[in-house]
This record gives C-alpha cells, sequence and structure tokens, in this order.
C-alpha cells in the first residue's frame, strides 16, 4: 500500500512540475492527468497484445511495461531538470476559484459526494464484475493471460473458449498490473483503490469539455460539472449505472474519460501534430476498453468532421489526413480480431 | 437482430424508463438552439447528436452493426451515449441559472429530477460495505479458509502449469456451491464471491432451493457432491448432517455458509465378469442379453475370488446382469472376510445396449456394417452429442452413467478407508479412460482386477486388467 501511495503521489505531483516547467507542454493541467492514464494504457494494450497473441507470461509483459514507463519517466524528468523555468502555478485558477466560491463548492460537493459514493457503498448485485474481476484475478494468479474459463474457473478448452472482446481488451490486464506491482488484491483494487482515480479522471474529462462550451466562463463551467453529477445521480440507466456503482468498467472508461476527451482535442487549438498523436492515443484506449470504443470512436470522430465540414462549408484536407491516422488503432484492433 | 429501427421507441426502452427524460431532454435540446444562436461555437451540441442520430439510427447501418459487429441489442443501444445527454441537460441548465442569477433554479431543477425518478440507486443496488474487498465478510471468511486449506494441501505452483498440462491434469480441486435461488445477470454472490478471489480452485454451482434439501427424501449425494473436493452451502442442519454423512469436514462455518471438505477415501476393486458362452462365441452380449457365466467363466471368478481372499471388503456392488453377480457370490465365497455382505444391484452399473447389433455376432455386424468400429458407431467417450444409428448407448453416456453410479451412488455409501468389490463389464474401461485420459486403455479380460482409488474426491487408477495369478503374486 505504501509502494500505490508514494506512486500515486507521483503521478499526482508529476504533472503540476511538468506543466509548470516545459513550455512545450500546452495541455491544461487535467488533460496532462488524463493524458498520463492514456499513455501508460496505451503501452500497456501494445506489450499486453503481444504477449497475449503469443501467450507469454504476464509477469514478464509487467516488467517491460514497467521498465518503459520508468524509462520515459526518467525522460520527463531529464527534461524538467533541463528547463530553467521556477515552478508556477498559474494554471491553477485560484482566483476564478475565489471569485465563483459557491459554485465551486456545489461543483466539489458533487464530485466529492460521488467519489464518497463509490468508495463508501458496496454493490449487491456483481453484474459483468463477476466477468471481469476473475479475468483480473486469473491473469495474476496464472500468470499468463486467458488460461481460465472467467465463468467457473476451467481450463480454456475449444469448446470452452473466451469472447474475443475480453481478449482484445487490455483495460483488464491493466487493472492486473496495478494489482500485481502492488501486491494487493484484485477486488480491493478494482472496487476501492481505481474507483476515486477514475471518477477524479472522469470529472477532469468533463472539465475539459466545459471549456469547449464555456471557455472561460468559469462559473459556467462549475455549475456544469456539478448538474452533470447531478444528473448522472439521478439518472437510472446504463451508463449511469457504469458513471456511479462500476466507475472502473472499460465501458465508463469510454464513456466519460475517452468521448469528452476526444471533442476536447478536437475543438482545441493544439499543434496539428500533437492533436492527431492524442486523439489517436485516445482512440487507441477506447477501443481496447470496450468493444463499444471501436464503434463510438470512429462515429463521433466521422460526426465532428461532418460538422465541422458543414460550418466551413469545405473538406479540411488535415482533417482526412487525421482521420487516416485516428483510424490506425482500429484497423490494428481489426485485424487482431481476424487473426485470433 | 434489430427489429424495429425507430429511434424513439430505442430511447424509450434502452435508455429511460420513462418519458420524464425523454421530456427534459428535448426541452433543453430546443432551449440549446435557441442559446446556440448566440454563440454559433457551441453548434456542434445539436449537429452531433443529429449526425449521430441519422448515422447509427438508420435501417443500413443498424443492421450491418448489430449483425456484424455489436454482440447484443443492448451494445446498439449504447449509441445513444452520443447524444450527450447529460452534456445538453447540463449545460441548459447552468446558461439558466448562471444568466437569470437565480441559484434557486438549480434546486428547481434537483427537484425536477427527484420528480421524474425518485427511485435513487443508493437503495436499490447498493449497501454499506463490510470490508474494502467489497464482498460480503463471510464470503471473504470462506474465501480465505478455502484458499489456506488449498494451499496447505497443495505441492504445485497454479502459475507454473503448462497450458496443456492444464487440460489433461488440472490438479486444482473442484468446489461445488450450492445456491437457494437462483440469480440471473446479477451473479450468485457465493459463487462469483469465490471466483473474484481466487483462480486456486474450479467452481461448479448447484442449485437447491430449501422447499428442496427440507423435503424428506432429499438426498445431497445426487447433486455430484462426492466429485468435488469443497462443498460450500448455506448454514443449513440438514445440509451439513448430510454432507457429513458422506464423509465431509467443516472446515469454515459462518452465519450464513458453511465450508466443508471432502475427507472421504476408499478403495474399489473392480472384477470384470467371469467368461460367458456370448464371449467365446463373439456375440454382442450387452445389457439386452443376460448371458450366463459358463464352466470357465466359473472357474476365473473362483481365481478372482482366491486373489482377493484376504482383502476386506465391506461392500459388492455388481450391475443387474446375471454374470456379474454370480461373478461377485462366487469371489465372495472365496473371500475370508465377507460375512453375509448384500450384494447391491444398480442399473448404472450396466453394460451398454447394442441397440440392432444386441446379441448379434462379430461376423454377422461385420457383414452389415463392414467399416464397423466403435468410435463410428457409439462416438467417443466426450462426444456428449453423438447419436449412434444403431440405436445403441453411445460411449458418452455409458461413462457418466458408470460416474453417476460411482459417485453418486457408490461413494456416499462407502466407509471411510474400506475396499469395496465391483463386478461389471468391459464398458468400465471407457470411464477408466476418461478418468485417466488415457485412450490407450484397452479392454478389461473376463475376470480381470483393477484397483481404482478414491481419495478426496478424486479418482486414480492404481492398476488395471490384471490376471488373478499376477494379481496374487503382486500382493504376495
Amino acid at each position: 500500500m505504501i509502494k500505490l501511495i508514494l506512486l500515486l503521489s507521483i503521478l499526482i505531483l508529476f504533472p503540476i512540475i511538468i506543466k509548470s516547467k516545459i513550455e512545450a507542454i500546452e495541455l491544461p493541467i487535467t488533460a496532462i492527468y488524463i493524458m498520463e492514464l492514456i499513455v501508460l494504457l496505451s503501452i500497456w494494450t501494445i506489450i499486453s497484445m503481444i504477449f497475449t497473441y503469443y501467450d507469454l507470461q504476464f509477469n514478464k509483459a509487467v516488467k517491460l511495461f514497467t521498465i518503459i514507463v520508468v524509462f520515459l519517466f526518467l525522460l520527463l524528468f531529464i527534461m524538467l531538470i533541463r528547463s530553467s523555468k521556477k515552478i508556477s502555478f498559474d494554471y491553477f485558477i485560484i482566483d476564478e476559484i475565489k471569485k465563483y466560491k459557491f459554485e465551486f463548492v456545489l461543483m466539489c460537493i458533487i464530485i466529492g459526494y460521488h467519489i464518497f459514493r463509490c468508495l463508501y457503498f458496496q454493490t449487491i448485485a456483481y453484474s459483468d464484475s463477476k466477468t471481469y474481476i476473475p479475468i483480473i484475478n486469473d491473469i495474476i494468479d496464472t500468470n499468463r493471460f486467458f488460461l481460465l474459463n472467467n465463468s467457473n474457473g476451467e481450463a480454456i478448452t475449444n469448446s470452452n473458449v473466451i469472447s474475443k472482446k475480453y481478449l482484445l481488451s487490455s483495460w483488464y490486464s491493466f487493472e492486473a498490473t496495478i494489482s500485481y506491482i502492488f501486491g494487493i488484491h484484485p477486488l480491493i483494487v478494482v472496487n476501492t483503490i481505481l474507483p476515486p482515480i477514475i471518477i477524479a479522471l472522469s470529472y477532469m474529462s468533463f472539465w475539459l469539455l466545459s471549456e469547449i462550451i464555456f471557455e472561460k466562463e468559469y462559473n459556467k463551467r462549475f455549475i456544469m460539472l456539478f448538474t452533470i453529477g447531478l444528473i448522472f445521480q439521478f439518472m437510472d440507466n446504463d451508463p449511469a449505472m457504469y458513471f456511479m456503482i462500476w466507475p472502473t468498467w472499460g465501458k465508463n472508461i469510454v464513456m466519460s474519460i475517452t468521448l469528452p476527451l476526444l471533442i476536447y482535442f478536437y475543438k482545441s487549438n493544439l499543434n496539428y501534430i500533437r492533436k492527431v498523436i492524442y486523439m489517436a492515443l485516445t482512440c487507441l484506449v477506447a477501443s481496447f476498453s470496450s468493444t463499444i470504443g471501436v464503434i463510438i470512436m470512429p462515429v463521433l470522430y466521422m460526426s465532428l468532421m461532418i460538422d465541422k465540414c458543414i460550418n466551413n462549408k469545405s473538406i479540411n484536407i488535415k482533417d482526412v489526413v487525421s482521420s487516416m491516422i485516428f483510424g490506425v488503432p482500429l484497423i490494428g484492433y481489426f485485424c487482431l480480431y481476424m487473426l485470433w | 437482430m434489430v427489429k424495429n429501427m425507430d429511434f424513439w421507441n430505442l430511447l424509450q426502452i434502452y435508455t429511460w424508463k420513462n418519458g420524464g427524460w425523454i421530456m427534459l431532454y428535448s426541452i433543453s435540446f430546443l432551449i440549446m438552439i435557441y442559446y446556440i444562436s448566440k454563440n454559433k461555437q457551441k453548434s456542434w451540441m445539436i449537429s452531433i447528436p443529429i449526425i449521430v442520430a441519422v448515422i447509427t439510427f438508420n435501417p443500413i447501418f443498424a443492421k450491418l452493426t448489430n449483425i456484424k459487429i455489436f454482440p447484443s441489442y443492448k451494445e446498439y443501444s449504447r449509441m445513444t451515449w452520443m447524444l450527450f445527454i447529460p452534456i445538453i441537460i447540463s449545460a441548459v441548465i447552468t446558461e439558466i441559472s448562471i444568466k437569470e442569477n437565480n441559484k434557486k433554479i438549480l434546486i428547481f431543477f434537483a427537484v425536477i429530477l427527484l420528480l421524474i425518478d425518485p427511485t435513487w440507486s443508493i437503495p436499490k443496488l447498493v449497501v454499506e460495505p463490510q470490508n474494502t474487498s467489497k464482498i460480503y465478510d463471510y464470503i471473504l471468511d470462506i474465501n480465505k479458509s478455502l484458499v489456506n486449506d488449498v494451499d496447505k494441501n497443495s505441492n504445485y505452483s497454479i502459475s507454473e502449469i503448462s497450458r496443456e498440462d492444464l487440460l489433461n491434469n488440472d490438479p486444482r480441486p473442484y468446489v461445488l456451491v450450492q445456491s437457494d435461488s437462483a440469480v440471473g445477470h446479477a451473479g450468485d454472490p457465493v459463487f462469483f464471491g469465490i471466483r473474484q478471489y481466487t483462480s486456486k480452485v474450479k467452481v461448479r454451482q448447484v442449485l437447491i432451493p430449501p422447499d428442496v434439501y427440507n423435503s424428506e427424501d432429499f438426498n445431497l449425494a445426487v447433486y455430484n457432491l462426492m466429485s468435488h473436493q469443497y462443498f460450500v452451502c448455506v448454514n443449513s442442519p440438514v445440509l451439513r448432517q448430510q454432507a457429513e454423512q458422506y464423509g465431509f469436514e467443516l472446515i469454515e462455518e459462518t452465519e450464513e455458509y458453511l465450508l466443508l471438505k471432502n475427507k472421504k477415501s476408499f478403495s474399489i476393486y473392480f472384477v470384470r465378469h467371469g467368461q460367458t458362452n456370448a464371449n467365446l462365441e463373439e456375440i454382442l452380449a450387452g445389457s439386452g442379453t443376460d448371458a450366463m457365466l459358463n464352466d470357465e467363466g466359473e472357474l476365473q471368478a473362483s481365481n478372482a475370488g482366491n486373489a482377493l481372499k484376504d482383502v476386506q471388503i465391506s461392500q459388492v456392488y455388481t450391475s443387474e446382469s446375471s454374470r456379474t453377480q454370480d461373478t461377485a457370490n462366487i469371489i465372495l465365497n472365496n473371500n475370508y472376510s465377507s460375512y453375509d455382505i448384500e450384494i447391491n444391484k444398480i442399473s448404472l452399473l450396466n453394460d451398454l445396449n447394442w441397440g440392432t447389433l444386441e446379441g448379434k455376432s462379430i461376423s454377422e455386424v461385420f457383414n452389415t456394417y463392414p467399416d464397423f468400429n466403435e468410435d463410428t458407431y457409439l462416438g467417443t467417450i466426450n462426444d456428449s452429442t453423438f447419436v449412434s444409428n444403431i440405436g445403441a448407448e453411445t460411449k458418452n453416456n455409458v461413462v457418466n452413467r458408470i460416474n453417476n453410479g460411482l459417485c453418486n451412488v457408490v461413494a456416499p455409501k462407502a466407509l471411510n478407508d474400506t475396499n469395496i468389490l465391483i463386478v461389471g463389464h468391459s464398458s468400465m474401461q471407457w470411464w477408466m479412460q476418461y478418468i485417466t485420459k488415457d485412450n490407450s486403455i484397452e479392454g478389461l479380460d473376463n475376470a480381470s482386477i483393477s484397483l481404482i482409488e478414491y481419495n478426496q474426491g478424486k479418482w486414480n487408477i492404481k492398476y488395471i486388467n490384471e490376471q488373478a495369478e499376477n494379481f496374487k503374486v503382486k500382493n504376495d
């Protein structure tokens, strides 16, 4: 647990320092936090797909992943040391928070309540967790990807196969990685440790979306997040269930993190190449978190493009090019789907 | 298959439980159009849902994705996530409350939500957690005791077992989990509580409602209890008493559930019946033909009895055929320890029925079916779908029947650490192939002796098809 707390502290502080010292980082601080997860998941997706396909050992995949992540952190660390810029917290909207205290407090209440609800209450119905958590457990215990049937624990045979949608999901093996690295049981990781992190990242994603809608009207942005949280609290349907009760399911990662993030990146004024890379990584993570991501991502992207074409009354070549790059993870997904 | 591509029908069925949300969304949508006229940057909030609706809810796309891509209709309905229901409603509420500088709007909105959907998720689906794993304490206790016991008694690490070994010889124990009622999609709390906790066991579920296990003629053994190493059941005196009667020992007791471990062990001396004239004349005499022992068969049975004379036999089972009963009687006559042992005849140990070939000689069979072989006409031992075109009982059926007899009749009644004599037929070799996963086991000679050991839910075949003379030598 101490290792986990230490790592979380690093993950929380690192973006703040990066944002302060590295001028090239144009992203808002909340986007950097989300991109931490996106980058980690992207690296893991590539590693886990290779290891799954060749039926290699899980602990070796984790070792490789750790080496790559540590290497990237070291690179960033070197960039931080070489940067002469002083650490500042200009991007923390302290003045706006002081100005719109009521709205900010309302937003914090709903987010805090949401996290409290997820942490403090347990579901009496396992629902899809009865599939996902055994998958995670089995990966750790057997030290291999998908050796056992998730329902009864029997070995996989030709007539007892595991569905391709699970084989092609790296999110669950990522949760297994977290559990394995920190030596914490998957039940605790999935039900207690990850939910507040995912919920916080989800609200960060909605915060980015609010920037597209309300720009610098921070009072409106605070209220928007408050009302989003309130609506999910009352909605009694699939998206609300995932967000409020099972936030660690892949479908929720698609819905509450990657969908708003994609809209944000598309509509933002970021450097073109970086924007395309961010969007491609977001698509990669969405596709390999849940099957629904494979369909929703291209449809949303296509809809955003069509909307832009209609508004501008012209087709942007850059958009066409970026859509091809955006589609690479999807092509990769379908190739793997056919191969398996 | 999507039968009705109707957009509003889809939304009503899968996205909202009542029309209140549809109205709220529709009104918000219209108000958003007004705000977009002031700020075109927000136009995507209207145009994207419209474009998404046109693309995904038209019949062509719906049919294509539903057949080829989405596993179910429910997945397809998740395209409604891109209608941005919470985002549009929240953006409109935000604009109104800020514009009017009236924070009471937010409270009013919260009241509207309560009116639309007063069924908060909290009372329905969630309770206070008992621990950080968020499975009930009693399930956690059962799991911990189960894993401790498995670890104590296993000399393997599941992470070091290869895929092939896991398929052919999985050493992990089986747990039978009893449930009072079927729980469907929500998932049985104990069954999946174990699966979510550990991979060190394989789990099977059995539904035994209280009105069944509290009935007078309830017999726990028929639920294949004896094939399992562990049994998890509700804390019922009936279930506990029967499990303990069948050789299970209590490991963990919670207020709600019990964990019991199979501690029974015994040995089966299996003897194939002595020779009959049907064997001599190569006639297919299965359960439909009650062939009797000939002189040679009686001598063979006597030799087998001699070989087993020092074995202390506690129980005897045969099939319903005379040849097995006669063989058993001869064996018992030679046995020093078996005084007045009753022979239990059970149909589950009967020979297979050869269908239209019953009573026919081998040569007649080959004349009619030149390509005759067992696999082609009786199927393989693992093929549960095979149907014999000669009306014979399939190998898979015979194996299941014998397994049923051994696990659900013989094993429960067996006394711990005793020897049981079973006199049966050559079809027993298929059950032995099934247990050992060794298809090279072929043929059981008349009056041959095989030793099968049962230890805590697992069968082990010590030796197969030993002749009486060799057996005597082996045990001298």
